[in-house]
């Protein structure tokens, strides 16, 4: 292939790193997500290392216990806040977005790079509350032990309640982009299914993180002056709280995962170049967990005394999630079926994520079932499933989806070998770490305690040498990433074949995306109609 | 003597089609926004409604701390200035920048007005002692007003940073008009900050008879 | 133009298809002064009509009105100030959704609190208050009391 040797693209258009801080360009702002999301995976990889280190033994290894406390709360909050929630929307999403739906840029580019330096300016907070006596209440900062607690609970809260305006402008902007900036002829259902993802997914940012706003914005006035609502000393309700806190947390864990399953949509149809079975229910799909997802957070209530009315409730509507998920999964495997698949590292993950996720949606409708929750409840098994929903799903695809628009987005190509290495490690790794906890929850091991009976030493060492597989993973990962920047071949504009509009521009895109404004006239995957 | 009506014609951003598809994007914009506010202080009316539902009699004690007159007074004020503003904005669209610049004033009168009310009435909850609890020092019967305070001073104190934001908004606005910036075929920051501006109010037309007038 | 796009979620236009369409938007709709002033003084007479009848006690029925009232003028300023009576289709979905997702919170949270204690008295009752209330001494009147 002749390529010419330099093009001018969005990352050579301006030079200078004042070029970037105040760039509008969608691409560059989801590059610089994607560095400092990247970092705080990092970030709270390290905690994690730390905390399932302290877990060797039992008794004291390394830290004491509130230092354990305190690591795991980090590993959460920084995991959550800082690394998950943005993780696919803010990064790949601003990347793409546009690109997918052929428009220049998103609707607000001057609130997009707000909402970068408000993630920053969150970051900052949470950093801060680290080195001053970082909280130890758990990423939850459940009342009326964080009301009450010497540790620096405000800085993280307020780190958290900016890093929500963060998500919440991310999430208003995708919203106003999808409806009014689509390419001539690109109706709702020609829009790739990475786009209806990020609409859900938008959805969900701008009803449920204002509540997280709010809540802990009480918290922080609770702390400073005593409104007394959170607080069972002063009249309060600390199970109020937790209604508060989950109206939003829950439905983010579907923040967490509906770009994923986007992500996974389009590694489907490239990488077995055949055209997505079920379009319009993988769309509505995605709208229905939204919705549904405000339904069912009482399911982590289900030990906290909720009413018994309430937790059968709730209990019943967590069934509903499985569904709209389940038809997720079928599809993608109907696409597989008689697809000329294509074993690229994207592909890879992809397998990673059906596998990891169904265990983890299975072990969800366990912990769902209110009568088992009673017994696992707070046990690693459920450490466990949200690992392999959370990691296992939402990490994988963020992976595939990395290593799918790796080319786009930088120009350039990683070596496959070392891809498959890195994500066998991962895989294998992940297992080692996770699925254990699965057999020390189901035997009584609580969560969150810094020391533990002899018996469950076996299972718990096993675990922790697990992370060291995983970390071997992700650090081959990151070599050959960085590696390929520097010296990684020249990428076509399409390397893998892929239909939709982000693969017709040029690797990396020119900053007004296309030379033309594309004109869409058939759907986004129909790989019958065209030959590749 | 610079002509009135002369104005800064407006240039479309590069990523929309026309001026249209400009301002109808800013304003699903900005209904979006609202829909995050409604959620934002919404979830503060769930908290009242908890209170409420758990402590009714403290409520009925605790209303009669508060002077209905000043919250009616305060509400007539934010009615007012809810047609201001909306009088602001239509007279951008007929190009009479005069009156924009009159009506936004007035509209900034109104909520500095509302400001001073809200003054009076914390400086005199705050000498009273009626504070959230880590300061209150007020005697009364029911051992759980400083709930209500709790609330009261969260809600209202939410809603008092909205107006302030507000005037500061205003200003803006006056200072765009001032340069001539709006005209018929353009007032969409007029027109988002108008938006806003509605739903401060319409979140005082719920907090003033829940604390004010509901015993 | 053989492209179908549900009309509500569009608001109706096609803006990079249809350049020349919406050069005449309907934003250059210009509202009566008539519609401003009559909500204004509608407004004014709701406000008097909720703080008249909070003078008379009717128990619960109070609340009732007082929220009858409230929604009326919410709905005035709604439609006439913001502009609602006139808008596109989905920025009434939007909004009025947003009612919607704050109803369900409503309703969940207080399908709890409301059948607390069903399992277990204690679940509804309250222990180890700490109350920073001074109690009111016979003949103490209450500081700051309006009638």
């Amino acid at each position: 292939m002749s390529l010419p040797a330099v093009r001018t693209d969005y990352i050579n258009a301006t030079k200078g790193w004042k070029s970037w801080l105040t760039t509008l360009d969608h691409k560059r702002i989801g590059i610089m997500y994607l560095l400092f999301i990247a970092i705080s995976f990092g970030l709270g990889g390290f905690f994690a290392l730390a905390l399932r280190m302290e877990l060797l033994n039992p008794g004291k290894l390394l830290f004491t216990a509130k230092q354990y406390n305190q690591l795991f709360t980090l590993h959460g909050a920084v995991m959550v806040f800082l690394f998950i929630v943005p993780s696919i929307p803010a990064s790949l999403g601003n990347f793409l977005l546009p690109l997918q739906i052929g428009a220049k840029d998103v609707a607000f580019p001057r609130m997009n790079l707000m909402s970068f330096y408000l993630y920053l300016f969150g970051a900052v907070f949470c950093v801060y509350s680290m080195v001053a006596g970082a909280a130890d209440t758990g990423w939850t900062f459940y009342t009326p032990y964080s009301i009450t607690t010497s540790t620096s609970v405000i800085s993280m809260t307020l780190g958290a309640f900016i890093l929500g305006f963060s998500s919440i402008f991310t999430g208003l902007n995708f919203i106003v982009t999808i409806h009014k900036m689509r390419a001539p002829g690109m109706t709702w259902f020609r829009m790739p299914l990475m786009v209806w993802a990020l609409y859900a997914t938008a959805i969900i940012q701008v009803l449920a993180t204002p509540v997280l706003g709010i809540t802990l914005l009480l918290l922080i006035i609770e702390r400073v002056a005593g409104i007394g609502i959170f607080d069972p000393a002063l009249g309060g309700d600390p199970v109020l709280f937790q209604h508060f806190f989950w109206f939003y947390s829950h439905p983010a864990v579907y923040i967490m995962i509906l770009p994923a399953m986007g992500v996974m949509s389009e590694l489907v149809t490239t990488f077995c170049k055949k055209n997505i079975f079920g379009y319009k229910m993988i769309a509505y799909s995605s709208l229905a967990i939204a919705i549904i997802s405000f339904l069912v957070w009482g399911h982590h209530l289900f030990v906290s005394g909720q009413s018994d009315y309430a937790a059968m409730i709730f209990s019943l509507l967590t069934y509903l999630v499985a569904i709209p998920s389940a038809v997720k999964i079928f599809n993608w495997i109907a696409t597989m079926y008689q697809g000329e698949i294509d074993l690229k590292a994207p592909f890879l993950y992809f397998l990673a994520f059906l596998f990891l996720f169904s265990i983890g949606g299975f072990t969800g409708i366990m912990l769902g079932s209110l009568s088992l929750d009673v017994y696992l409840h707070d046990t690693y098994f459920v450490v466990a499933h949200f690992h392999y929903v959370m990691m296992g799903g939402t990490v994988m695809a963020f992976l595939g989806g990395l290593h799918y628009w790796w080319p786009k987005m930088f120009g350039r190509m990683y070596s496959e070998g070392a891809a498959f290495v890195a994500w066998l490690f991962i895989m294998v790794g992940f297992n080692m770490v996770f699925f254990t906890q699965f057999l020390l929850g189901t035997k009584g091991m609580p969560r969150r305690y810094y020391s533990y009976l002899d018996q469950f030493q076996p299972l718990h060492a096993f675990s922790t040498s697990g992370t060291w597989v995983l970390t071997v993973g992700f650090l081959i990962m990151a070599f050959y990433l960085v590696e390929s920047l520097l010296n990684g071949k020249q990428a076509p504009d399409n390397p893998w074949g892929g239909l939709t509009l982000e693969w017709t521009t040029q690797s990396p895109p020119i900053t007004e995306n296309f030379l033309d404004t594309p004109i869409v006239d058939c759907g986004p995957y129909e790989y019958d109609k065209v030959k590749v | 003597m610079t002509d009135l009506n002369a104005h800064k014609v407006h240039e479309v951003a590069h990523h929309f089609a026309n001026a249209g598809h400009e301002f109808d994007s800013a304003k699903l914009g900005m209904w979006v926004f609202l829909v995050t506010e409604v959620l934002f202080f919404g979830a503060l009316f769930v908290a009242y409604a908890f209170l409420r539902w758990a402590y009714p009699e403290m409520f009925v004690e605790a209303h009669h701390l508060l002077d209905w007159r000043m919250g009616a007074l305060n509400t007539l004020i934010l009615i007012t200035s809810s047609f201001t503003m909306v009088m602001a904005v239509r007279s951008a669209q007929v190009n009479q920048r005069g009156k924009t610049a009159a009506y936004l004033s007035a509209t900034m009168v109104c909520a500095f007005g509302f400001m001073v009310v809200k003054f009076f009435e914390y400086a005199a909850k705050i000498h009273h002692g009626y504070l959230p609890a880590k300061f209150f020092t007020a005697h009364a019967v029911s051992e759980h007003l400083h709930l209500f305070f709790g609330i009261y001073f969260m809600m209202t104190g939410l809603h008092g940073i909205h107006v302030v934001v507000g005037i500061g908004l205003i200003l803006w606005l006056l200072r765009r008009n001032a340069k001539g910036h709006f005209y018929s075929e353009f007032y969409t920051p007029l027109e988002m900050v108008g938006l806003y501006w509605h739903f401060v109010d319409l979140v005082w037309i719920f907090l003033f008879p829940l604390f004010y007038l509901v015993g | 133009m053989d492209i179908f796009i549900p009309t509500i979620l569009s608001g109706g236009v096609s803006y990079m298809s249809n350049h020349a369409h919406s050069e005449e938007h309907s934003h250059h709709f210009i509202v009566p002064v008539r519609y401003y002033v009559g909500a204004l003084v509608s407004l004014l007479i709701l406000t008097f009509i909720t703080v008249f009848v909070a003078q008379f006690n009717f128990g619960s029925f109070n609340l009732v009105v007082a929220m009858a009232v409230a929604v009326l003028k919410a709905g005035i300023v709604i439609s006439i100030f913001m502009g609602m009576k006139w808008d596109h289709g989905f920025n009434r979905v939007a909004f009025l959704g947003s009612l919607v997702f704050l109803f369900i919170f409503f309703l969940f949270v207080f399908s709890d609190v409301l059948f607390r204690g069903y399992r277990s008295p204690l679940e509804a009752t309250q222990i180890n208050l700490k109350s920073p209330v001074i109690p009111l001494e016979p003949g103490e009147v209450q500081e700051g009391y309006h009638k």
